[in-house]
């Protein structure tokens, strides 16, 4: 952010621990791996609780109905039913959520199950505890409701026509929020640019992730001391608590959280809290557990999908040596029928403004909409990915229609490695990166030249090749503070994470964190810091096994989500672990009659560095503290506990409301993929050929996960690319809720990813990581642009990113069609 | 969906219309139906079973005669929910004299909602064709077998 002076402070650079290296940075094998490759993980499912009932949800077949009665009586009159939880019992004991929106959107009236109307297909509208879940689903289908159905609205920008339904009266439009976003004078750009790119509509798609665990939760409400305890697959507890406790009435003491093993999470179990307090209230109504395990089905129609977004309009103001100044554009982002993390995502995107190019012009109106569809909530790249799709795909119609060569546009608009630490022009601070090293890296990784020479061997046979490029960001560590961009009274900002390090009785390294990990392997990376600073084996660390609120320090911040994990989540147990040290330290000191600075840990043992047979393990401080402590001085028995605690907080300010400004994430991981494709001229199918993918995320802390992580995401995006896509039909009914019809990715359909390696640590970190895992959508840029490469002249301009076969025969045959292309350029 | 067709019938006219006129008989003739039970002489309730390729869904369905003009025509109207699925069906069927047989034409009209629209949409067509082809071949067995007895 810039002074009144116009300089620019970045954040202070932060010294990193010099005792790193001995575990951080090797492929330590995952420390869960055993529990998990054995199934000996625990997971939703496998959780059991005494009396515990089953729960299944009656959902609603229309996408928007009002709902004129209910009656479970013929389903309360079975033998083993328990008992059911209708949206009218639920009008009456559950205040609405809040919301993040400001008024009218923030007048939602948002509730567990739907009361008085059903807004999307798949949406809850009671639901029924039994004996079994067999019994729980067939007496579910007894429960009777009456339903009107009302006129439905699925297109995002179509739902603020006058004439479309209102979802939600209170709110009286369908409109969730809208703002313009004005960085730097994009009219005086595009009044002197050489050439004006005007590119009319591109639409990126409604998909998810699909774990291979769905969501589901035990619940108890515990009557005697009205203690509500959550086992559950949320990723985010303390978010979900914040939801919870005001609509129901319950302290955050009162909410006990706690999770093992998750099987993946992508950021859509974060707003299952819907849900959680739907078996709160039947867990308190019934007097016993309930269990409910969301099915696949479930999972895609109504649990919650990625954000889609529509860009209308785009400008793109050129110089003719190719230098892009920015671009103008009206962003459509449809959030479906609830506001349940939006609109959050009418802000994150802002996180990456300029993509990762040097522009410097940019104005983007933004309306969030509402429609009859599964509301949306984050999904691995969040909102940033929409963005970043729309910045790679309009460096690439530059390209094409100004004869630009792809590389070389890259190459001269993106920010150069000298240029960081990078202001963008809403004031975010890109902390390092080397994007045109990356590019050469992952062009060489698919021997582009060749890929070309192939290009040009396959013209006329049928078979046509096309290269694409994709770079994107992934931006991590999030001040929440951004949220008063779309709220100002919102009473969010900055972030942290909390983790504890003790030493127990018989010199057991054990350390708890607040985050909920769902396969990123917290329990190996923290144990391979701790290792590092008390100068022990990881397999001396026992990081416990997931959350558990009871047993876990934790922040309002804590859980897993927005790639932050190594530095917050590290950045807690390092701070921890180091004021652990400090204290074996002074008591390894004074056992050992010497100075502090004479002290060294290593091996487990406190020892004198220069003599080290005069060595203490770590069972015998802990011991002397806990067990035979009047040995020690006072003053020193009283100063140490050797439990530990640490709350890590990123250098963070509030961002400015008004001018939309401010530093919104502390690090940017970058990636740079490239793929080659082949489409078949007959029937429009697309196969690639090759796919490399290289990731930058400063320093690794332990290099295989990180490539796991990266090949997680990239096979994500391939899946997004080519086969995932949730469509609904005029009347709102999904067409594709289950894995018959959509298709997920699979080893099947994901080529060979060869990744490359480059290391540009952040100066902003304690450890030079920088978060990663979400990969910013490269493969939705990069299979874009690939096909468009292939594409015969005069095509129409790849326009979504979902590309598949009946989609790019279309886009083959539109060149003969000779109508219009979607794009047109205006030069001086 | 609007589904039509024609189909001629090995039975005369007035046995098939004598089968699909009477609730009882007609919900004999209803294939992967059970559990019926007729109400009057109009209505009928029953459960049907439709086969997906997850398996077969339990969907409960009420059924009326809407119009009736002896011998020629027959309008049914059914409903039918399964949990989250919500059926709706009106079929209109015409008969007309062919020599021993008869020649039917048919109409449906149907509104699937939820999941099952998902799994059933690229063969809802032709699996309500097999069924009203069904029902009428049905229907000419039971007048046939009428007949025998």
């Amino acid at each position: 952010m810039s002074t009144p002076s116009g300089e620019t402070t970045y954040y202070p650079e932060v010294e990193q621990s010099e005792r790193l290296g001995a575990w951080s940075g090797k492929s330590v094998p995952r420390k869960e791996d055993k529990r998990l490759l054995k199934g000996q993980g625990a997971f939703v499912d496998d959780l059991w609780m005494h009396r515990q009932g089953y729960v299944h949800f009656v959902r609603s077949p229309h996408a928007h109905a009002r709902i004129v009665s209910v009656d479970v009586s013929r389903c309360e009159a079975v033998a083993g039913v328990y008992a059911t939880l209708t949206g009218e019992e639920v009008g009456l004991l559950q205040q609405p959520f809040f919301q993040m929106a400001p008024e009218p959107a923030g007048l939602m009236k948002d509730y567990c199950l739907a009361v008085g109307k059903a807004r999307y297909m798949g949406e809850p509208v009671a639901c029924v505890l039994a004996e079994s879940a067999e019994l729980a689903r067939d007496a579910a289908a007894l429960v009777e409701v009456v339903y009107e159905p009302l006129a439905v609205v699925v297109d995002g920008i179509a739902t603020i026509e006058p004439q479309a339904p209102v979802l939600h009266e209170e709110i009286g439009s369908n409109v969730a929020w809208h703002g313009v976003y004005d960085y730097g004078d994009v009219d005086w750009a595009l009044e002197h640019a050489d050439h004006v790119v005007r590119i009319d509509r591109l639409h990126f798609h409604r998909f998810s992730s699909t774990p291979l665990e769905t969501t589901g939760a035990l619940g108890n409400w515990d009557p005697g001391t009205g203690v509500v305890e959550f086992r559950s697959n949320n990723q985010m507890p303390m978010f979900a608590a914040m939801f919870i406790g005001p609509a129901i009435g319950l302290g955050i003491d009162h909410m006990q959280f706690s999770s093992q093993d998750i099987g993946g999470g992508f950021g859509i179990k974060i707003t299952s809290y819907t849900y959680l307090t739907a078996l709160a209230l039947l867990s308190r109504k019934a007097g016993r557990p309930v269990k409910w395990s969301e099915s696949r089905w479930e999972h895609l129609a109504a649990s919650a999908h990625g954000n889609e977004r529509t860009f209308l309009d785009i400008e793109v103001p050129v110089m003719s040596d190719g230098t892009i100044l920015g671009f103008k554009v009206r962003a459509f982002d449809d959030a479906g029928a609830y506001l349940r993390y939006e609109p959050l995502g009418a802000v994150i995107w802002s996180q990456v403004v300029p993509g990762n190019y040097r522009f410097k012009h940019v104005r983007v109106d933004y309306t969030e909409t509402l429609t009859n569809k599964c509301p949306v909530g984050p999904n691995r790249g969040y909102s940033r990915l929409q963005h970043l799709w729309l910045i790679e795909r309009i460096v690439d119609v530059v390209a094409k229609e100004l004869n630009f060569d792809r590389v070389a546009l890259r190459k001269l608009n993106y920010v150069q490695p000298e240029e960081f630490p990078y202001e963008t022009p809403n004031g975010c601070i890109y902390d390092s990166g080397d994007y045109p090293a990356m590019l050469d890296q992952v062009l060489e990784l698919i021997d582009y030249e060749g890929a070309r020479a192939r290009q040009l061997a396959s013209a006329g046979s049928g078979k046509r090749i096309g290269i694409g490029i994709g770079s994107t960001l992934d931006s991590g560590t999030n001040n929440f503070g951004q949220s008063r961009i779309i709220n100002s009274a919102l009473p969010f900002s900055g972030n942290g994470e909390a983790a504890v390090v003790r030493l127990d009785l018989y010199g057991e390294v054990t350390v708890t964190i607040g985050t909920s990990p769902q396969g990123q392997g917290h329990e190996t990376t923290a144990a391979q810091v701790t290792a590092d600073i008390l100068g022990c084996s990881p397999d001396q660390v026992h990081v416990v096994a997931g959350y558990n609120k009871a047993a876990n320090t934790y922040v309002g911040f804590s859980g897993t989500y927005a790639s932050q994990f190594a530095v917050t989540g590290l950045g807690a147990v390092m701070g921890a672990a180091e004021r652990l040290r400090g204290e074996i330290v002074k008591v390894g000191a004074c056992m050992l009659g010497a100075e502090e600075s004479d002290i060294e840990l290593a091996d487990g043992f406190v020892r004198l560095a220069a003599n080290p047979q005069a060595a203490i393990p770590f069972i015998g401080i802990a011991a002397t503290v806990f067990a035979n402590v009047a040995e020690l001085p006072g003053e020193l028995a009283d100063s140490v506990t050797l439990n530990c605690r640490y709350v890590y907080r990123p250098p963070f300010t509030v961002p400015d409301h008004e001018t939309k400004r401010g530093k919104l994430t502390l690090t940017y991981a970058s990636q740079v993929h490239a793929a080659v494709v082949e489409v078949d001229d007959e029937t429009g199918q697309v196969t690639i050929l090759d796919y490399a993918a290289v990731d930058e995320c400063g320093r690794k802390v332990n290099p295989k996960i990180v490539e796991g992580q990266v090949h997680g995401a990239a096979a994500h995006g391939i899946g997004a690319a080519l086969y995932e896509s949730f469509e609904y039909d005029a009347d709102g009914q999904l067409l594709n809720s289950t894995f018959m019809d959509y298709h997920a990715a699979t080893s099947l359909d994901v080529p060979h990813i060869r990744t490359g390696e480059i290391e540009c640590p952040s100066p902003f970190t304690p450890n030079g990581a920088k978060g990663m895992g979400e990969g910013g959508g490269a493969p939705l840029s990069t299979i874009a642009s690939a096909i468009e490469d292939a594409l015969p002249h005069g095509a129409h301009i790849v326009y979504d990113t979902h590309n598949n076969s009946e989609r790019v025969y279309e886009l083959l045959r539109s060149a003969a069609a000779a109508g219009p292309r979607g794009v047109e350029v205006v030069s001086r | 969906m609007i589904v039509s067709g024609q189909m001629t019938v090995a039975s005369p006219r007035e046995e098939l219309w004598a089968v699909l006129s009477d609730p009882a008989r007609l919900a004999q003739a209803l294939p992967g139906v059970g559990d019926i039970s007729v109400e009057d002489e109009r209505h009928f309730s029953a459960v049907a079973h439709p086969f997906t390729a997850l398996g077969e869904t339990r969907v409960a369905m009420d059924f009326e005669i809407v119009e009736a003009r002896p011998g020629e025509f027959v309008r049914i109207a059914a409903c039918g929910r399964s949990g989250e699925n919500l059926l709706q069906l009106s079929i209109a069927l015409e008969l007309a004299s062919a020599g021993e047989e008869t020649q039917a034409s048919w109409r449906a009209e149907l509104l699937l909602r939820g999941v099952l629209a998902s799994l059933l949409q690229r063969g809802l067509g032709e699996l309500l064709r097999e069924q009203v082809e069904s029902v009428l071949a049905a229907g000419a067995r039971i007048s046939e077998s009428d007949r025998g007895s």
